[in-house]
């Protein structure tokens, strides 16, 4: 273990990080459970009409949209289909396994449950927003110009929609690992930076 | 800790507001992105001759698979988050300029290796692609940015130290 307190925190944490990843991504589906009510409440809440069902798949949502499409000729099933948009939700949740991964190297196998609960409580507001805006982001843009036409969202909200998806998707999950982990690991902190005393788990 | 996270947050919103504006994409951000995709790839060619990049689109010419290098996987967000953690942390101009421009040098290090990393990991095997892409190296970059803040508090002078 390297003797600077900061190199050996940043090698405990490379440890951590690959365990964390494989449970995370393991326990995907059950961790994305309580996702899948809130963004289903957020989006009744906010924009009704555009959302009918949210429904939890593997490792992703499926959000089911009002909207039709025709159904190509070709296809057994022909005539009109409703549009669903599926979305990854682990992309807007690395920052769980970060976080823990964080949280145990900082305090080894002492971490209680309970600040394990707090971190992924903490992280399913942020999770769902960039849910939410993935969702928003592609009715408005990617659906096409007939769902366009019957979402006809103003110009001012379109770009709401497109910069809250870009802070949802680029800047919301670093940060709110950083925060939560600076916020639950005050004293751990202040001992990394306190370059006259020794660090300990 | 309540300051320094309002002034935090703060300066992050303003920065990213500027970033996303399209003047700023069109004068900085995308010149910045084509730059980057160009030294990967020129990093690339030192071992790899059929390495070739065109504008932000780095490409093997052996099996014509290509990576776009797009928002979030040009540095500039974790660039961004770790100039506004040392501006809103308590401690002379001097320290955090050089504090920054040491940090921006480590993310945009690291992005290089992530680059060319995802290039060849892309070639190998789709999947694998996908999880290094969307989760690990996402991570790794935000473990970057972190580290090099709390290396950086670390050699403040000590009356700085105990901000938290």
């Amino acid at each position: 273990m390297p003797s600077n307190p900061l190199y050996a925190f940043l090698l405990r944490t490379l440890i951590w990080l690959p365990l964390s990843f494989a449970l995370w991504y393991q326990a995907a589906n059950l961790l994305n459970l309580p996702l899948t009510t809130i963004s289903k409440f957020v989006m009744q809440q906010t924009a009704p009409n555009l959302l009918t069902n949210v429904e939890l798949g593997d490792h992703k949502l499926t959000f089911v949209t009002p909207f039709e499409a025709e159904v190509p000729a070709a296809q057994a099933q022909q005539g009109k289909a409703l549009i669903i948009v599926e979305i990854n939700p682990l992309i807007y949740g690395y920052s769980l396994p970060l976080l823990i991964a964080l949280l145990f190297a900082a305090e080894g196998l002492s971490v209680s449950w309970s600040k394990l609960f707090i971190a992924y409580v903490g992280l399913l507001p942020f999770q769902a927003w960039g849910v939410c805006f993935e969702f928003l982001k592609t009715v408005a843009f990617d659906l096409g110009p007939t769902v366009a036409t019957q979402v006809n969202f103003p110009q001012w909200t379109l770009e709401g929609i497109a910069l809250g998806y870009q802070f949802g998707s680029l800047i919301l999950p670093p940060i709110s690992t950083a925060v939560l982990w600076i916020a639950m690991n005050r004293n751990f902190l202040n001992r990394l930076l306190d370059r006259s005393q020794p660090v300990t788990g | 800790m309540f300051r320094f996270f309002v002034i935090f947050l703060l300066l992050l919103i303003g920065l990213f507001t500027v970033e996303i504006l399209q003047p700023v994409q069109q004068a900085v951000i995308i010149p910045w992105t084509g730059l980057i995709a160009r030294v990967s790839a020129g990093l690339m060619q030192l071992f790899d001759s059929d390495v070739h990049s065109n504008g932000v689109i780095i490409q093997s010419l052996k099996n014509h698979f290509g990576v776009q290098i797009v928002a979030g996987c040009n540095g500039v967000e974790a660039t961004l988050i770790l100039l506004a953690a040392i501006f809103a942390f308590p401690a002379s101009l001097r320290h955090k300029l050089i504090g920054f421009g040491l940090g921006f040098l480590a993310i945009q290090g690291l992005n290089l290796v992530r680059i060319i990393s995802l290039f060849y990991i892309g070639q190998w095997d789709r999947e694998a692609f996908d999880w290094a892409h969307l989760y690990i190296w996402q991570a790794l970059i935000m473990l970057d940015a972190m580290i090099v803040w709390l290396v950086w508090i670390r050699m403040l002078p000590r009356k700085t130290a105990h901000a938290f």
